[in-house]
């Protein structure tokens, strides 16, 4: 799938690198992008809010083609007082935008990570395995 | 308010049971008590306390461990102790018999003992006396009264009509509340699943585990062995969304059919998030607390091997990007399509030790951490079950298979977590960060007794001599 709500989940972990210079991860050569309609859950959405970097996942749903975020991120630590309105386009951009196929290289070391059938692999090479 | 409890007595999950109600009681806030705090867990009638008639519904809406909810009404160990009893409290039964437009039926069963048709008649004649004047209906009847006889185990003591029977232990009497999830264990069945391993775990266990991991819609739960998901599965059936990660990413992308065919077929598919294939000691998270459950079945090197990346110490090391010889126009050798890094065997009680302090820094306050601990029955000791300031044991649920044993452990996060993850990266132990003390206590480790689940792939493989 790799949806945006993981890929905002995701750095580099190579032992060259370290946050907040791994993070985001930035989506490359995208073959296959798929938008798919799932269900409306608000409490999960309004529960995962604390966990947002919301200048990355605006910037990493902008490079699949969706700018729907505002600029001005809503208080994400005050998840009752977000607008239904923002939710349900948080739940469209988290959820609903899938790429299939493609990569996401690390800001930093530039290591390309390979995503085929929606599964990233995230496996380090050798010489990048922290000990 | 009392209540009956039929429970399904599968064989070797006898220690999964009471962990399971106590769990759906978590979930749903209410509180349960055992009429017997020490109940035998080889019966399978069991009576709790429970508020109302809405908490005994809620506990049958997600229990896999027992088949049916009762009011409960009287048992006794002869049916005239039964019979005299419920003369003295009409007010269980009058209101249903009296009422004409009430329509009935007895269930008569047995626990034990096989009884015959005619049997189970003679003894819902012999409660005539309730006058029950509605009608009879086999599917669906406004009331439905259990009576259930349970028998002795072992060697049968009496001769009925040229039979060996069993004495009669207790017969146990009931109005029916519901029906409880057990027959998911047929839906989830690997055989007929869409997409299964050989490391798929079995319907039944799966479901306990989502469960434990009090698996529910709006949460977030994480398998980090996720092989071909049977716990994101069943987390999901829950209403979980669920994550899952795995070093080996065949197994989540299968060949011609995948997770996501699974998926399909029980409804989940929007649930399921994402898999991603990484090494959990090098993993990419950029921050803790995510999760609301982790709940994983690690490899013990069995079937599958723990493995992690990297080289054991004595090998070459490579520590830069390199060329391979012949190879060398189309560019570095980690960055070609069929690179497979090198990784090595990972030790149980590492895998472990690391599981555990990986859920402590991924797991929201309060959030669970559901695995099973495989263990050598020779070796183990209540010890080998690791201890972290922060995750406090909920339960520990035995699974044995004769020389050795897995134990379902099931532990929550308590708030605040410690400073244990002050020495850690992100909640794995690295060589280059941690007290001064860390080799003096390894030594110390070393001289003490292993855990029954050091080494459990190659004890396995050598018959547990």
């Amino acid at each position: 799938m790799v949806r945006l709500i993981t890929q905002n989940l995701l750095s580099c972990p190579s032992n060259a690198c370290a946050y907040p210079a791994n993070f985001p991860l930035s989506f490359r050569d995208v073959s296959t992008i798929e938008v798919v309609e799932t269900d409306f859950n608000e409490d999960f959405i309004r529960r995962h809010l604390p966990k947002l970097e919301w200048n990355a996942l605006r910037k990493s749903a902008a490079e699949l083609g969706n700018t729907d975020l505002p600029e001005v991120s809503p208080d994400l630590s005050d998840a009752a007082s977000v607008p239904v309105e923002v939710i349900k386009t948080l739940h469209h951009v988290l959820l609903e935008i899938q790429v299939q196929d493609g990569s996401m290289a690390c800001p930093s070391c530039n290591h390309n990570f390979v995503i085929k059938d929606g599964i990233p692999n995230m496996l380090l090479a050798e010489h990048e395995v922290r000990k | 308010m009392k209540f009956l409890l039929l429970c399904a007595q599968p064989m070797g999950l006898e220690e999964f049971r009471q962990p399971e109600l106590d769990s759906i009681a978590t979930l749903f806030n209410f509180h349960i008590t055992y009429q017997d705090p020490k109940q035998d867990i080889k019966r399978p009638y069991l009576i709790v306390d429970l508020e109302s008639e809405r908490e005994a519904r809620l506990l049958g809406s997600r229990s896999i461990a027992i088949k049916t909810v009762w009011e409960y009404w009287y048992d006794a160990s002869t049916y005239e102790d039964l019979h005299q009893y419920l003369k003295t409290v009409p007010e269980l039964w009058e209101k249903y018999a009296q009422s004409p437009s009430t329509t009935w039926k007895f269930d008569v069963g047995a626990y034990g003992q096989v009884i015959s048709m005619k049997e189970k008649v003679d003894v819902i004649n012999s409660f005539a006396y309730m006058n029950f004047l509605g009608d009879i209906r086999m599917k669906g009847p406004d009331v439905e009264v259990g009576v259930f006889e349970e028998y002795f185990q072992g060697q049968s003591k009496l001769e009925k009509e040229s039979r060996s029977v069993h004495e009669m232990r207790r017969v146990w009497m009931g109005r029916k509340i519901c029906d409880s999830q057990r027959h998911l264990v047929d839906v989830f069945d690997l055989k007929k699943r869409a997409y299964i391993g050989n490391t798929s775990m079995e319907a039944e266990v799966s479901l306990l585990m989502a469960n434990q991991a009090l698996a529910d819609k709006g949460k977030l739960v994480y398998d980090p062995f996720a092989g071909t998901g049977s716990m994101l599965l069943t987390s999901s059936a829950f209403g979980a969304y669920t994550f899952g990660s795995d070093i080996d990413g065949r197994q989540m992308r299968g060949k011609t059919k995948s997770i996501s065919h699974s998926a399909e077929q029980y409804g989940v598919t929007g649930k399921i998030i994402d898999c991603a294939s990484f090494d959990m000691t090098q993993h990419p998270f950029r921050t803790g607390e995510i999760f609301d459950a982790i709940i994983t079945d690690p490899p013990y090197g069995v079937r599958a091997g723990a493995k992690r990346l990297g080289r054991k110490e004595t090998r070459r090391k490579v520590y830069e990007p390199t060329l391979i010889p012949g190879r060398e126009s189309e560019g570095f050798a980690h960055e070609l399509p069929d690179y497979v890094p090198p990784s090595f065997a990972w030790e149980m009680t590492d895998v472990i030790d690391s599981l555990v302090t990986y859920a402590l820094y991924l797991l929201k306050p309060g959030g669970r951490l559901v695995f099973f601990l495989p263990t050598d029955n020779a070796e183990y000791a209540d010890v080998d079950v690791p201890v972290v300031e922060g995750l406090q044991l909920i339960s520990n649920s035995c699974q044995d298979f004769g020389k050795w044993s897995r134990r379902l452990i099931t532990m929550v996060k308590v708030s605040p977590a410690s400073g244990v993850l002050n020495d850690l990266d992100r909640g794995i132990k690295r060589l280059d960060i941690g007290t001064r003390n860390d080799a003096a206590a390894e030594g110390e480790e070393a001289a003490s007794k292993l855990p029954g689940h050091a080494n459990f792939g190659r004890k396995f493989m050598q018959g547990f001599v």
